[in-house]
This record gives structure tokens, sequence and C-alpha cells, in this order.
């Protein structure tokens, strides 16, 4: 079922009922518009396609208290 | 003393040091009396750490005339961003209202390592309310207020690490600490005339640094000169226990001999995002680097390398600054738009987030094999000149910013440097950066250094601030 709302609206929806308290009106409306860049840049690197294999670039070590010891 | 040590680099500053002709209490006199005096007038400093300084200085002293001489850095003054993490006391205000009196109960790793090697901590300097992470698009954003450059009031000093490139560039202090993410080191090194080093990600510890984004927060000097940078960054890099990604590489700096002729990548976009005074002040650097390098044009394949910073940005600082966010505080930011700011980033999917780590894992070997090719890609280091303190810009977190080796470089963690390369018709100063692979750090400041061996850029300091605080000597430099 195709809806009515793009992805910026439903994700300002979601903002202006979780942080609408701490915003006023034309607050709101530039939360809007960085949504929608933030939208746009999502679009951008899905277009990007990469093999199953490619693995995120970021670190993580298994911690064990007995090999931080040995590194100290 | 006199103004004679103002605008000195740390290598020759440290020679009279080693030498016992100026005492480290008499030169911590000096720049603290600077800071002091010259500091309110940039918005360059948060916090003048006077007694602890002299402290310090009074042991360098004591240690220097026993003939425990530490090494370049021993007695020199210096200045942290205040991101970074002191005890005693010292407030640590990430340059927001909400910390202002906010204080912590260990040292930033980077602040231990400069205290042992004898260098003298000074003052902790301004910067971009919480380094620019609510995506600030205007000067005034910090809880000192816009700092200005030393090169003309009326402009900005450039950010995130704004006090650290004013405080250098006014002769304060004879060098900084800043941190970059995506451009705050070579930014306001740039913009102050000065030269900036942001080294590769993982050769400095960011333990106790402010945190805005875990896999693209680097932390680096800011100097008079490319040598300066490199005698700064032996002493703060090394691996580190209480930060995993610190790298264990050992460094040790050194200026490289060009027998042979180096070569040098120019990036064709980087050119043509470029205003006018900036591309012909980097082609006359060009010309002065033909002198002993060769230069090709070339190009990077396509890829959202900018959606991909900034997805990776926004999505560790709305984590970063999730209590923040959460509490609503953000409402007690300076900038306008930082009071909204943390809001939208809360958006950024999961998935995304990881896509953008796999792209950069992908690219990663793609641009490697590229610089391979180059002993290291230069370019201008901003597309264009200073702000004014009161313009509007485009944050790095949205639209089309002119950035590319901006951000190829933050999110691939590579070094670059920034020295001073030329001035604008309005007086003022422009940069050039030089890129590196990973770990070749001390490549690109061979390079930078031979730059300004052709060059006097660097030498070139603001004749008003060479007026002030004379403590009673003639007023000149050496």
């Amino acid at each position: 079922m195709k809806n009515n709302y793009s992805e910026t609206e439903l994700l300002f929806e979601l903002v202006r009922t979780r942080y609408g308290v701490f915003l006023n009106k034309e607050q709101l409306e530039s939360v809007r518009l960085s949504i929608n860049e933030i939208v746009k840049n999502s679009e951008a690197l899905r277009q990007v396609t990469i093999e199953n294999s490619q693995e995120p670039m970021s670190l993580f070590t298994p911690y064990a208290k007995r090999l931080e010891a040995e590194h100290e | 003393m006199n103004n004679d040590i103002v605008f000195l680099p740390i290598r020759n500053l440290s020679q009279i040091i080693e030498k016992k002709e100026l005492s480290p209490v008499d030169v911590t006199e000096f720049f603290l009396s600077r800071l002091e005096e010259i500091g309110p007038e940039y918005n360059s400093v948060v916090t003048v750490t006077r007694n602890l300084a002299l402290v310090q200085a009074q042991n360098a002293e004591k240690e220097i005339l026993s003939g425990d001489y530490k090494g370049p850095l021993h007695g020199i003054p210096y200045g942290a961003k205040d991101l970074l993490s002191t005890t005693g006391g010292i407030p640590t205000t990430w340059g927001a209202e909400l910390f202002r009196d906010r204080a912590f109960d260990y040292d930033a790793t980077v602040v231990t390592k400069l205290r042992e090697a004898g260098a003298i901590l000074a003052a902790k300097l301004a910067m971009v309310e919480l380094a620019g992470g609510m995506g600030y698009t205007q000067p005034n954003a910090s809880l000192t207020g816009p700092c200005k450059n030393p090169w003309g009031k009326q402009s900005w000093a450039g950010g995130s690490s704004s006090g650290s490139g004013s405080a250098v560039g006014c002769g304060l202090v004879p060098f900084a600490i800043g941190s970059e993410t995506w451009g705050s080191i070579l930014s306001p090194a740039s913009n102050c005339g000065i030269s900036g080093l942001r080294p590769t990600y993982g050769r400095v510890s960011r333990h106790g640094a402010m945190a805005l984004s875990w896999t693209l927060d680097k932390l680096g000097p800011l100097a008079l000169t490319a040598d300066d940078c490199g005698l700064v960054l032996e002493v703060i890099s090394g691996s580190d226990p209480n930060d995993p990604t610190a790298s264990g590489m050992d460094y040790s700096y050194s200026l490289g001999n060009l027998q042979q002729k180096p070569k040098l990548g120019i990036l064709k976009s980087a050119l043509s995002e470029t205003s006018k005074e900036i591309s012909d002040n980097f082609q006359a650097s060009l010309a002065i680097l033909n002198n002993f390098a060769d230069t090709e044009e070339f190009t990077f394949p396509e890829y959202p390398y900018k959606e991909v910073i900034r997805t990776i940005m926004l999505g560790e600082s709305a984590s970063a600054f999730e209590e923040i966010t959460e509490k609503g505080l953000a409402a007690e930011l300076t900038a306008p738009e930082d009071r909204f700011g943390p809001y939208a980033r809360t958006m950024v999917l999961a998935k995304d987030y990881i896509k953008a780590l796999r792209i950069r894992g992908a690219i990663a070997p793609i641009i490697d094999t590229i610089m391979s090719k180059y002993d290291a890609i230069v370019g201008p280091t901003r597309p264009t000149t200073a702000s004014s303190l009161d313009e509007e810009f485009r944050g790095v977190t949205s639209g089309n910013v002119k950035d590319e080796l901006g951000a190829i470089g933050n999110v691939l963690g590579l070094p670059a440097i920034s020295v001073p390369n030329g001035f604008t018709n309005g007086n003022l100063p422009t940069g050039i950066q030089f890129l590196g692979r990973p770990y070749e750090e001390n490549r690109i400041m061979t390079l930078a250094n031979k730059y300004q061996t052709l060059t006097d850029w660097h030498t070139r300091h603001p004749e008003s601030l060479l007026e002030k605080n004379d403590l009673g000597g003639e007023s000149s430099v050496l």
C-alpha cells in the first residue's frame, strides 16, 4: 500500500512526536529541512552497490580483562 | 624581556631555553600576559591557567638548570582546545554555556604527554560549542563569542578549533592543540595564517577529549611552521590503553630529504570549487612547488564522499550528545541554529549508518591506490577566505559544501597539513594543504617544510600584534 507521506514527512512526524516539546514552530520547520537533507544523504548511499562481504570499517575488539592486564 | 620571542618558532625558542639564555618562567610570564591582555580582544581564550602554568614553568626551570632537559617542548607554553579534559579544577567547557563551570578529575592523554615532555599548559582555548557538532552556520556559536581573526577583528578565526588558531596567530602561545572531525584544524590554520596538522586517525589518543564522532575525531597541533607541528606530533602521538583506536605504530618526527623529485597530485574538482583569490594564490604556490616537484592533475572516482562522512558524523554525534537531545538542553546553546541542530539527526537510520561505514571500507583501498602514485595531494585548504563575523556560511552537515579533499581525507583518516600561501586583497591569509596516505605525516611535513623554506608567508604576522605587550624592551622580532 502506498501512502501519501514522503520519507521526510514520516521521519519529521516522529521527531515532532518525540521532541516537539523542545521546539517552536520556526525551529520545527528548520528540523524538517534538515531531515530532508538526511534523506537525500541516505538516498545517495543506497545507490552505491557493494559486495555482501564488504564489512563496515569500524573497530571492534572482544574485551577480556586478562588481555587488558597483559596490554598494560 | 621584550617582544623578541613573539612569533618565534618552537624550534628556535627551544634552543634558547636549552642554552639557559631564557628562563621558562620568564617565557611563561610573557605569554600569560599576552593571553590575559590580548586574548579577550579576540575571544581566543576560555581560561588562562596562570597558577598551573607558573608551577609547571618553575619545575621546568629547575629541571633544565639541573641538566635534565627533556626536549624541544620543555619550558614551552601552549594552549589546549577546551574540549581536552584537565584536572585541578580548571573548567573544560566544550565551548558551551551548558558546561561553563564543569571540571574533570582526569587529564586528557594529550595533556599528560605534553606535561611529561615539559610543555606548560598556559590556557584552555576557545572553540565552537560542542566542536560544531550541532550544525552551526555562523561564527557566533561559542560561550566566548565569535573568535576573531588575528588579521582583522571583523573576520572569523575559523572553526571549530577557533581559539587554537587565533591564539597562535596572535602570538599568545607558541603552539596549540586542536581537534578535527571535518575541517576543524585545517580551517582555522588557513584563516589565521599559521600551520596546522591533522594527523592520521588514531595517531594521537583521543582519551579525555570530547567525542563528537568516534571514528572521525582527530587531535593535532597548530603552530607557526610545519616543522613545529612535527615537534609537537612526536610528543603527543603513540598508543594509549585508554583509547583502543590509538595506533601502536612507533612515530618519530624527521624531515626526509628530497633527493628524488616528488610527484604531487592536484584534484581537479578542488580547483573548480575555489574563489579567484584562492585560486590565484594556489597557482602561485604551484609555481613554487614546481621548482622541486612534478605536479599532475587527477580525479577521484565518483562516490558520495560527503554523504558518507555526513551520515557517519550525524549518526555518531546523535549518540554522543544523546543526553543533550533527550533533555532539551540544546536550548541553552549560543547559536540559534544549534538549539534545534541535534533533533533531525536522531533520524539517521542504523542501516544507513552501517552502509556509510561499509562504503568507507570499500573506497579506502581505491583511494589509497590512487594516492600511492603521488607523494602527496595538494590543494587549497579552503575554497573561500575567512568569513565576516556576521556572515552566514554553509555548514558541513548539509547542502553542497565544497570540500571534497576534506571529506575524503577525514572519512578515511588521512593526514593533512595546511600552511600559509598568501593573502587576499583584503589582507586575509590563505592556505595550501598537503594530503598524505595514512601514517605518512613525515612525508607531507617534509613537503610543507620545503615549501616554507622557499616562501615567507609563515614569517608574516599582524603589525598590531607585534607592538602589543611590550614588557620593557624594544619591540622587534627575531
